[in-house]
């Protein structure tokens, strides 16, 4: 039930992110100088900010830019970490040492750091931050998928398959791949709310979605001069990304007891 | 005096493990004759299953690895092919099913496409007459509602009718030889008989060798025309069934029947073979079978000296020095193609 509600609430979040689209109620980047820091109103239902934008449309907006660099990190490592996971897994050896010494290596760097850092190098926008955090995120799901590997190709199932001849790269990929997917869709569904916190991080410290578009975090960024005068700048977009990323987990693990076939408990 | 099938000579497969290396299969030989069952008789660990992996090149390496040998098929030796060749081999030359019927199958395709994905790979037929060529595979191994079950899961399949399925796939690319690994250990009772039946039948049909693995004597009386009895990586005693059964050479051999209980025999305790299976690593020196074997536990010659296999009757070949007429016989190698049908 709780599962369903996440659900629509994702789903209410996206569909929302569209209706952006055709700037409603308001034009989220055009300034309306006279109705600057207006507290929330029946014209205004979350206030406007210091230009006087409307925060609401600013944050429909920003949903839209959030989820899809939410999707688009997350699709990014998942591809990259099936693939090294798969190679490492299947292969093992030496093969598996080198590549899990890398992903360890990799996993040493302070990734925050080093998306910071090459946000600074490039022209930052909502492309380069999700390519970027992308990048720096899929050793997670390389190792779920290669200890899935390690298992799975014990199996008598894809012993079977190499009897009747197939080769390495289609018993990986049409007879394990399948069967280790499940664990991998869960931690991508909990890794969109990880790549959403990674934005609004980025783009309060001013590294990620450029104004004057608008994002989650650059909004609290914004607001943040005008804490004392006006709430609304901070706890809006705030609430947003916490039931965003809470409606993300709480999915997550719905998904993870729904795939899970030793789970019993109905959702 | 056929060419046979399958010849395997002086077979040796070793593990490399952290304690040593283990020798798994340790020089055997044997041929496998058009349209015949061979089977490998053994306790579990004896080398059985190694062998059968051997023969399709499956051991895992490392810490496996073929030492020394030949697998003839037809001449040729497998263990010269390419990895392509060998491909090519697996499937639809040489077929094989397993133990586990309930594990054999992947759990995220329909048992249909998994039978089409062999045919696919080795006979090139794809689509609509793939299709129609897995459910007649279907049919063929007594499936009842062969269409409506193509597109079945293997769970929703029991174990038994798993089994007619891996059956199904092993046979769809008409291979020459299907390698059975314990294929009804896993079942019970009435449903071993079915597959033993169909195994039976479909080896009439299409002129099919079998290499049968198991330990189950019963299973070996039903199905088997030549045996090799496997004891701590070597065969001990090769023979064509009925003689075997009429009168076993090797005291191995006799200890296994002892174990039987027998048919209208008044018997309160079946005896046991003494003592237990060698460790791989530290086998024992001499004959392997010494400390366990009633009769050679005390003679120096067993217990300093390993048997090698010779042949005691006109093909009919055993590893014991106190074996009846084992003494002066030729130490022919059972794959040299001598081997009587």
């Amino acid at each position: 039930m709780g599962v369903m509600i996440c659900i629509f609430v994702v789903g209410m979040g996206y569909w929302a992110a569209h209706l952006a689209g055709v700037h409603w109620p308001c034009d989220p980047t055009r300034p309306d100088p006279p109705s600057q820091l207006l507290p929330p109103s029946v014209q205004h239902p979350l206030g406007t900010d210091d230009l006087g934008r409307d925060t609401f449309s600013r944050i429909l907006l920003g949903a839209h830019v959030s989820l899809l660099i939410g999707f688009v990190a997350v699709g990014i490592s998942i591809v990259i970490g099936v693939i090294i996971g798969s190679i490492s897994g299947y292969f093992g050896g030496w093969v598996d040492t080198i590549i899990m010494r890398f992903v360890d290596m990799m996993m040493c760097i302070p990734t925050f750091f080093l998306i910071l850092t090459v946000a600074a190098m490039v022209r930052p926008s909502i492309w380069y931050v999700a390519v970027v955090i992308g990048l720096t995120g899929w050793m997670g799901a390389s190792r779920l998928v290669r200890a899935e590997f390690l298992t799975l190709r014990e199996t008598d199932y894809v012993q079977a398959a190499r009897a009747i001849g197939a080769a390495a790269p289609r018993i990986i990929f049409r007879h394990i791949l399948p069967n280790a997917l499940p664990p991998v869709f869960v931690s991508a569904v909990l890794g969109v709310s990880g790549a959403i916190l990674a934005e609004a991080s980025l783009s309060y410290l001013g590294f990620g979605v450029q104004p004057p578009d608008p994002s989650w975090g650059n909004i609290i960024a914004d607001g943040r001069q005008y804490i004392l005068d006006a709430w609304w700048l901070i706890v809006f977009p705030g609430a947003a990304i916490f039931v965003t990323t809470l409606a993300f987990y709480v999915t997550g693990e719905g998904l993870r007891v729904a795939l899970d076939p030793k789970e019993t408990k109905q959702i | 005096m056929r060419a046979p099938l399958l010849a395997v000579r002086n077979l040796r497969t070793y593990f490399d493990t952290e304690a040593g290396t283990v020798k798994a299969v340790d020089g055997i030989s044997f041929t496998v004759a058009p349209g015949q069952t061979f089977a490998l008789v053994g306790e579990s660990g004896c080398g059985k299953s190694v062998t059968a992996y051997s023969i399709l090149r499956l051991v895992p390496t490392p810490p496996g690895r073929i030492v020394s040998g030949q697998v003839l098929l037809e001449g040729r030796d497998l263990l010269e092919l390419s990895a392509e060749q060998m491909r090519q081999v697996r499937g639809g030359r040489i077929a094989m099913i397993f133990q586990e019927p309930m594990t054999s199958l992947n759990p995220v395709y329909t048992c249909g496409s998994q039978i089409v994905e062999a045919v696919n790979l080795h006979r090139g037929i794809k689509g609509r007459q793939a299709r129609g060529l897995a459910v007649e595979m279907l049919a063929r191994v007594g499936i009842p509602d062969p269409a409506g079950r193509f597109g079945e899961y293997p769970h929703q399949l029991s174990g038994g009718m798993r089994q007619r399925v891996m059956v199904a796939m092993a046979l769809s690319c008409d291979p020459q030889l299907l390698i059975a690994d314990e294929p009804t250990t896993a079942l019970d009772v009435t449903i071993q008989a079915q597959i033993l039946d169909l195994l039976r039948q479909l080896r009439e049909e299409s002129r099919l060798s079998i290499l049968l693995i198991t330990h189950d004597l019963a299973v070996v009386a039903e199905m088997a025309d030549a045996v090799g009895v496997m004891y701590a990586s070597k065969i001990v005693e090769l023979t064509d069934a009925g003689r075997l059964f009429a009168e076993p050479l090797h005291p191995y051999t006799q200890g296994l029947f002892h174990s039987l209980p027998r048919l209208g025999e008044k018997k309160h305790r079946l005896d046991a073979i003494g003592g237990n299976v060698p460790d791989p690593l530290t086998f024992p020196a001499g004959c392997k079978f010494h400390p366990r074997c009633p009769t050679g536990c005390n003679l120096p010659r067993c217990q300093t000296r390993e048997p090698p296999l010779a042949e005691v009757q006109t093909g009919r070949w055993a590893a014991c020095w106190e074996c009846p007429g084992y003494d002066g016989a030729p130490q022919t190698d059972p794959s040299d193609q001598r081997q009587s049908d």
